[in-house]
């Protein structure tokens, strides 16, 4: 074909159109500065040498002093004790209560499916003080009972100490983290490739060595790098139980450093930086599994053959039944008791039950306040979440977008970066940029937080959402004669709901149970019940009666939450 | 194959010469981002006011590409789009109409009857977005749900439909706002059999009733030989011909044509007498004396003794018993190599003395058993003669 003038003008028309840059870019930008912005200035930082009014001055001064302050390498050594032991512990755990629940012939298994996965909901500050009314010490019920036993003296076990805190995490987290992963992987699982290998000649043992353990052992890579991140995470638990015992990992000490009334910052952004460095790699490793996903999980209806455990079928559901009650409902009852207590585990005083603490809390200003606050951040952060989230879903859903992979490793990045890190990112941006200033310590910037920290989430849930949603159904709305707008509003959200309604309760009910993401970025008008909560439980003046007062409102909130988000069609396990 | 659109764009444009066709494109162009081979290279059509027109091709032909060009769902990289005197693509002025104001009406291939409405808020929406009056659109709902045979279901929940309802809501959906074209792409390809014969025959009657320019676009080659006024084979992006079913089964322009309608026995053999009017007997190769008569397909003249394939439908090829007294010229030697009973007909794969397996139907009244001898003959009308080059676009087998 010929071309002609007007073909080569269309043609560089078209070219133009093509180069000139379109809104999403603008998209891709707000979310990159959002994310890797806060890392990027705290890596800055961290090499600026440069006294007060002097200009940027490039050194390791900042490196040499943190690496040398005595509390940093004790702290480093204690955060990787805690993360390899927990993780070791929940590896072998996670994979036998999924096993048992998934591929044997256990009775109920799908009550006790449920109730891991009741227990991978509960707050991790309600199971905190659950376990330390138990075995807080002296003071703990269990303890008083056992000593009161004969031949044992003392305390046989005591929550402020490293097996505490350790105890604490399998309890909290880890079990029911490992638990769910696994059991998705073991059922996801296409029984007839083992019927196959068990048809060729295998028996039992060959087959799981050629067969079962070949095909899973991705899965158990990538959920061996997520124990690890995750457990970089944590904050709490070796706040509130580490601590006191002299157990600081690098949160609690970076935390410390900061807050500290000589507040020491550069040296907590070094030790940051350093965090990061270590998570990198395995950043990258994640996102290798993640991408090769589709390989590992094997996609059939098929259902998959199952052990008979003969004899140990009761035992067995015993084991499980006892883990979950232990997760659950031992935690939680202990929580509410301690809440009714005159005084903590004390039973011999005259008056043991009372409703005073919790008379005390709500007629407590403060308590009050961090109520309403609560509810206002959860809810607006719920809100914006919902919004945000749906147009960088539909982004990388709908669109050919050119920075589309990565938008989406942005969205994802939150995920692997521990709240602390983050926050203090954000925090730094506010104080060292003046036009900033006027946010520190407002809901404004732990609403950005907030929505910070539920991208990965939220993006994966609404893009699953999304992806079944037929692009036909949109087209067929511009056929017919309506505008993008009125598609996505009359068409596309009513379809979305479930799932906008899922995002919007997540965010709200982790904006309930986050501690570690908004603890430097709270003042005190800021601040939330979870924040509330640790003042009372580690503050000077602190009551752990009134703590699990609070405690009980915060679970309480999050149930409802759930049960709110049910009667507008929310599924869980969608 | 660019000559033989252009002289049926030509004739079809003199039929109706003194109105605009009601779709028209120009040397449509479409490339997709990362893919060298443009999915429509320089497609040219004419859909005249009140055809079935089908776009018909394997998957990946452009078919679907082009139709989606029409609707506005896909850009079109280079060329023009009419309807009737109005301009709705020109890429020389750098314009493109959005979907929404096109005002065409499309059935897709999933329907996308939206799951969260009733049937009438589905087959209501384009005259909400139009800001329809209540009443009005109440009224004409229940006219189009009349119109495609769903009076009577205006409440019920989407979800709740057959796959032939759903089939019905996007048909009334697509016709409530009268558009003077309506877009099909592949909407029978989810129905089982059965209901497939009744929505071609609903289509056909409904355009009939409502005298709407259809587009449709299909793979399945009955399908649109059924249903069509007129057809667009496609093939790499290529409009490789176009013209009435008849036409295009009975002439078509190239081998691909020729395959893609139908299936087609391909025998080799020598020319044995040509005459200028195109008249041509073949000796096929491996039976001596045989003579089978036919026309040459191109419009070259064919010589004497050169090497030619000779096509022809199964439909056309007769089986009769062989008692080894036949005259040579009549037809060939065969064996019966397999028989399938398929229902109204049996289908034979016959084995010939230096040929590849040949298929033929027969109907239920005649009976072969494997093994058996037959006689081959072949009606002289039905077959075309091509030169040599033609089997290369096809497996050598002709039973498959």
């Amino acid at each position: 074909m010929a071309i002609n003038a007007g073909a080569l003008r269309a043609r560089l028309n078209w070219a133009d159109a093509r180069n000139r840059p379109s809104p999403l870019w603008l998209l891709l930008i707000a979310s990159a500065m959002l994310v890797l912005g806060p890392m990027a200035l705290l890596v800055y930082i961290s090499f600026d040498v440069s006294g007060p009014q002097e200009a940027y001055r490039f050194g390791l001064t900042h490196y040499r002093s943190a690496l040398s302050d005595p509390d940093v390498g004790p702290a480093l050594w204690n955060t990787f004790r805690v993360v390899g032991t927990r993780m070791s512990i929940g590896f072998v755990a996670g994979v036998l209560l999924a096993w048992l629940v998934t591929r044997t012939n256990i009775p109920h298994a799908n009550w006790l499916d449920f109730g891991m996965w009741i227990s991978f909901f509960m707050p991790s500050l309600a199971v905190i003080q659950g376990w330390t009314f138990l075995f807080g010490g002296n003071a703990g019920l269990a303890n008083q009972w056992l000593t009161g036993l004969p031949f044992i003296e003392e305390s046989p076990f005591d929550v402020y100490s490293f097996w505490g805190v350790i105890w604490v995490h399998l309890m909290a987290q880890v079990l029911s983290t490992h638990f769910v992963l696994f059991s998705l992987a073991f059922r996801n699982m296409d029984g007839q490739l083992e019927e196959a290998a068990r048809v060729a000649g295998a028996t039992v043992p060959e087959m799981a060595r050629r067969v079962t353990l070949p095909l899973f052992r991705p899965i158990l890579a990538m959920v061996a790098v997520l124990a690890i991140i995750r457990g970089m995470q944590s904050f709490e638990i070796e706040r509130i139980l580490g601590v006191p015992a002299g157990i600081d990992v690098y949160a609690t000490l970076l935390v410390t450093m900061i807050s500290d009334e000589v507040p020491r910052i550069e040296e907590g952004v070094v030790l940051s930086v350093v965090i990061l460095l270590i998570l990198v790699p395995l950043i990258f490793v994640q996102r290798f599994y993640v991408g090769k996903r589709q390989y590992t999980t094997v996609s059939s209806r098929m259902k998959p053959t199952t052990t008979n455990l003969g004899p140990w079928r009761w035992p067995a559901f015993t084991f499980v039944f006892v883990t979950i009650i232990l997760l659950t409902v031992v935690p939680f009852l202990s929580l509410l008791a301690g809440s009714l207590m005159t005084r903590w585990g004390f039973f011999h005083i005259e008056q043991v039950w009372t409703l005073k603490h919790w008379a005390a809390v709500f007629s407590n200003e403060q308590f009050l306040s961090a109520f309403v606050t609560t509810i206002r951040l959860g809810v607006i952060a719920g809100f914006v979440s919902m919004v945000v989230l749906f147009i960088i879903a539909y982004v990388l859903v709908r669109t050919k977008f050119r920075g589309n992979p990565t938008l989406d490793f942005i969205a994802w990045l939150p995920w692997a970066l521990p709240g602390v890190l983050l926050s203090l990112g954000i925090l730094m941006i506010v104080l060292r940029i003046p036009l900033l200033h006027f946010m520190h310590g407002t809901s404004f910037v732990l609403i950005l937080a907030l929505l910070l920290f539920r991208f990965p989430i939220g993006v994966h849930l609404l893009r699953t959402g999304m992806m079944q949603v037929s692009k036909e159904l949109e087209e067929a709305g511009q056929i017919v004669g309506a505008r993008w707008w009125y598609i996505q509003m009359k068409i596309v959200r009513p379809i979305l709901m479930p799932m906008l309604l899922g995002v919007g309760l997540i965010s709200f009910i982790a904006t309930l149970n986050e501690v570690s993401g908004v603890i430097l970025l709270a003042s005190t008008q800021t601040k939330t019940l979870s924040l509330l909560t640790l003042d009372y439980l580690i503050g000077a003046g602190g009551s752990k009666e009134a703590a699990s007062v609070i405690t009980v409102v915060i679970v309480f909130l999050a149930f409802l939450a759930v049960l709110v988000g049910r009667l507008f069609g929310l599924k869980l396990n969608a | 194959m660019a000559t033989g659109s252009a002289s049926n764009g030509a004739a079809a444009r003199g039929d109706v010469a003194d109105r605009a066709p009601a779709v028209r494109l120009e040397h449509l162009i479409k490339t997709y981002p990362g893919n060298p081979v443009p999915a429509v290279k320089d497609v040219s059509l004419d859909i005249q006011e009140g055809q079935v027109f089908t776009l018909l091709g394997p998957s990946g032909c452009g078919k679907t590409t082009t139709l989606r060009m029409i609707a506005g769902l896909e850009s079109v990289d280079e060329g023009k789009l009419l309807f009737r005197d109005r301009v709705i693509v020109d890429t020389a002025r750098g314009y493109s109409m959005p979907p929404h104001s096109r005002d065409v009406g499309m059935v897709f291939q999933s329907y996308a009857i939206w799951p969260h409405m009733t049937v009438e808020d589905n087959v209501g929406f384009p005259l909400k977005v139009r800001r329809a009056k209540r009443a009005e659109i109440q009224e004409r709902v229940a006219r189009a749900l009349d119109l495609v045979g769903l009076s009577g279901l205006e409440k019920r929940p989407a979800p709740m439909l057959s796959g032939g309802q759903q089939q019905r809501v996007a048909l009334a959906r697509a016709l409530i706002y009268e558009p003077d074209v309506l877009l099909l792409d592949e909407p029978f390809s989810n129905l089982d059999a059965k209901l497939r014969e009744q929505m071609r025959l609903e289509v056909k009657l409904l355009q009939r009733k409502t005298g709407v320019t259809i587009v449709f676009v299909t793979h399945d080659q009955v399908e649109a030989l059924s249903l069509s006024n007129r057809i667009a084979v496609m093939d790499l992006g290529v409009v490789q011909q176009i013209g009435s079913p008849h036409e295009l089964y009975q002439n078509p322009a190239n081998a691909f044509v020729r395959d893609f309608l139908g299936k087609t026995v391909l025998l080799t053999g020598a020319v044995k007498v040509s005459n200028p009017s195109g008249q041509v007997a073949v000796e096929i190769d491996g039976a001596p004396g045989s003579a089978v008569f036919g026309r040459s397909a191109t419009a070259e003249g064919l010589e004497m003794g050169q090497a030619v394939n000779v096509a022809m439908r199964p439909e056309d090829v007769k089986l009769a018993a062989n008692d080894g007294k036949q005259d040579p010229s009549t037809g060939l030697p065969g064996v019966i190599e397999t028989q399938q009973f398929v229902g109204e007909r049996t289908e034979y794969r016959v084995r010939l003395e230096g040929q590849p397996p040949l298929l033929a139907y027969s109907d239920w009244r005649q009976s072969f058993g494997e093994g058996d001898s037959v006689w081959v003959g072949i009606e002289p009308d039905a077959v075309a003669v091509w030169p040599g080059w033609a089997t290369a676009t096809r497996t050598e087998d002709n039973a498959d």
